[in-house]
């Protein structure tokens, strides 16, 4: 007999999913996901003192995602990612080719250290500017920042909420996660930027003219709290790698690095009492404390045990296990968004049926197609609609449809070669 | 005759060679128009403000305006530079809004006899069919008051 309890929260589930993909009416996601999460609570399907637990198990991501949110917005106060942009500009020297590849470089360094939303909400603007400036067609260097943005997401640990979601189940420290992931990272990177090149060699062929030392000292309106910030990202920088080794909590790491920022600003040319609120977005926190309670709610009746269970039930191998889970979030991402997609997975994959030599290839494929899975459809992740709201506003040219065809060459090339070189570390 | 010649970022001389090639602009006034399309960060702002508190920062904001008006006044003067050559009077116009509109207007308030649009703005490739049209002449050709020259031109490099 069907459990009325799973029924309830199947359905809550997928009606809150549906709003936040949907988004009936322009509802705000945040809101659809804690409606949801309260949904799951009035019903009975988990009590009040369980949804609160869920969400307080998470403080390191809260932290992390606060304090992405501020290193983010102070670097960018300081023209961080303006300079970046007019060093990329200085670096091509006058080709418009050139200038895509770093742009696509400078965007895997950003996402490396400051994850793949400050590449795609911070770095996009910066570009099209940049492209706007020197009257190129802007559409290959808001592209090249959209894929760098989830492409060069499987770096480190911080390149993406998503792989501290994953870390927090692996529990690898730095050294065994770059040995398994960097190398499909940089075989995505290497892969997607030459696609890039390719698709788009006619449209960025044009040169251009620029002063890019008058563009950087425009950039950056006051010097000594550019270099400062600067150094104070570079031992950010160092504390992410550190931290990871150590296996310290990532979120404590995240925080300390804004505080950092925080006091260089006030340090300098004090702080703006309205700072916090200008740089953190707590409709963030919400949605994903609300994802957390409803994804809580289908695992505690053993749906998400029944969907990963199935997924995994005839694993042999790490290639396979790899293979799987990167194809399980790939197409889940798209379907109903990274973060969901990659919560679901892992609560199914924490119920303990799930051992031995295809845990970990599993959940590593997991974060793997977390990360690419998102730019096969522009509604992959926020990054990727963000962009295509670019585009069609100055383009138009290029439809939701052309962007499935670039996202159809470009996701499954860059998902393979990562999943190749993922499983091949199995092997040893 | 009084010639509305839409100019965008890019590829102002090639139109005008083929405009001139097309009806020789001797006797003609032209009326050299582009349009910024700052729709572009209203849109932006409305998807953004769902996970941001503050979607495009001022300075942000004014970085993209200044790149818009760079841009703008760089392809306004190079096809006042081309056009000077060809034409026996011309005017320039650097406007805001969305360009389709703010074009079918202007050839109205303004009193031209034509408006002269290239297919596309980036004319990789030229040959007639679906997609040849883009938004802006696409608009133009719905909406405006006025006769409608459309250029294909020939392939931009």
């Amino acid at each position: 007999m069907t459990d009325p309890r799973a029924v309830a929260a199947g359905a809550v589930f997928v009606v809150a999913i549906a709003a936040v993909v949907i988004r009936p009416r322009r509802l705000d996601e945040s809101i659809a996901a804690a409606l949801g999460a309260l949904g799951m609570v009035a019903l009975g399907v988990i009590d009040p003192q369980e949804a609160v637990a869920t969400v307080l198990s998470q403080w390191s991501l809260f932290l992390f995602l606060a304090g992405l949110m501020l290193i983010s917005g102070l670097a960018d106060t300081a023209g961080f990612f303006d300079a970046a942009g007019a060093l990329a500009a200085g670096a091509a020297r006058g080709s418009g080719r050139v200038l895509l590849l770093a742009i696509f470089a400078a965007g895997a360094g950003i996402t490396a250290f400051l994850s793949n939303d400050a590449t795609a909400l911070i770095l996009t603007p910066v570009v099209y500017s940049v492209a706007t400036r020197l009257r190129l067609n802007p559409i290959p260097y808001l592209f090249a920042t959209t894929f760098v943005a989830d492409t060069g997401s499987i770096t480190l640990p911080v390149s993406n909420p998503v792989n501290i979601l994953v870390a927090g189940r692996t529990g690898l420290s730095l050294g065994p996660y770059l040995g398994h992931l960097l190398p499909a990272s940089l075989a995505a990177i290497a892969v997607n930027g030459a696609l890039l090149l390719l698709l788009f060699r006619r449209q960025a062929a044009r040169t251009f003219r620029v002063d890019w030392r008058a563009m950087l000292a425009q950039a950056v309106p006051d010097r000594r709290l550019f270099h400062l910030t600067c150094a104070g990202l570079f031992v950010v920088a160092a504390s992410y790698l550190a931290g990871s080794a150590l296996g310290l909590p990532l979120g404590a790491v995240a925080a300390g690095g804004a505080v950092l920022l925080l006091l260089l600003q006030l340090a300098v040319r004090g702080l703006r009492p309205t700072v916090l609120r200008e740089h953190l977005s707590l409709s963030l926190l919400l949605y994903v404390a609300g994802l957390l309670v409803l994804v809580r709610g289908v695992e505690a009746v053993g749906l998400t045990t029944a969907v990963v269970g199935w997924l995994t039930s005839a694993l042999r191998g790490p290639f396979e296990a790899v293979a799987a889970g990167a194809l399980a979030t790939a197409v889940g991402a798209n379907l109903i968004n990274n973060v969901p997609a990659v919560l679901v997975v892992l609560s199914g994959a924490g119920a303990g049926h799930l051992a031995g030599p295809v845990r970990l290839p599993f959940l590593l494929g997991t974060q793997v197609g977390a990360d690419l899975g998102p730019n096969l459809t522009p509604v992959g992740s926020l990054s990727t609609m963000l962009w295509l709201v670019i585009v069609r506003r100055r383009g138009v040219e290029l439809s939701t449809l052309q962007y499935l065809k670039l996202g159809a060459v470009v996701t499954p090339a860059t998902l393979l070669v990562a999943v190749l070189c993922l499983g091949a570390t199995f092997l040893r | 005759m009084r010639i509305l010649v839409g100019v965008a970022e890019r590829g102002a001389p090639e139109l005008l060679a083929e405009l001139d090639r097309v009806r020789p602009l001797r006797e003609d006034e032209v009326l050299l128009a582009h349009v910024i399309d700052n729709g572009m960060r209203g849109e932006v702002e409305l998807h953004r403000g769902h996970l941001m508190p503050r979607p495009l920062p001022q300075h942000r904001a004014r970085a993209i305006g200044e790149a818009e008006r760079e841009a703008a006044r760089l392809a306004a003067e190079e096809a006042a530079g081309v056009a000077v050559r060809m034409a026996a009077g011309v005017e320039v116009s650097v406007e805001e809004g969305e360009p389709g509109r703010v074009l079918s207007r202007l050839a109205e308030l303004r009193g031209c006899d034509l408006v002269a649009v290239a297919a596309r703005v980036d004319r990789g490739d030229l040959r007639p069919g679906p997609h040849s049209v883009g938004h802006t002449a696409r608009f133009v050709l719905d909406h405006s008051p006025r006769p409608v020259l459309l250029l294909r031109g020939a392939p931009q490099r």
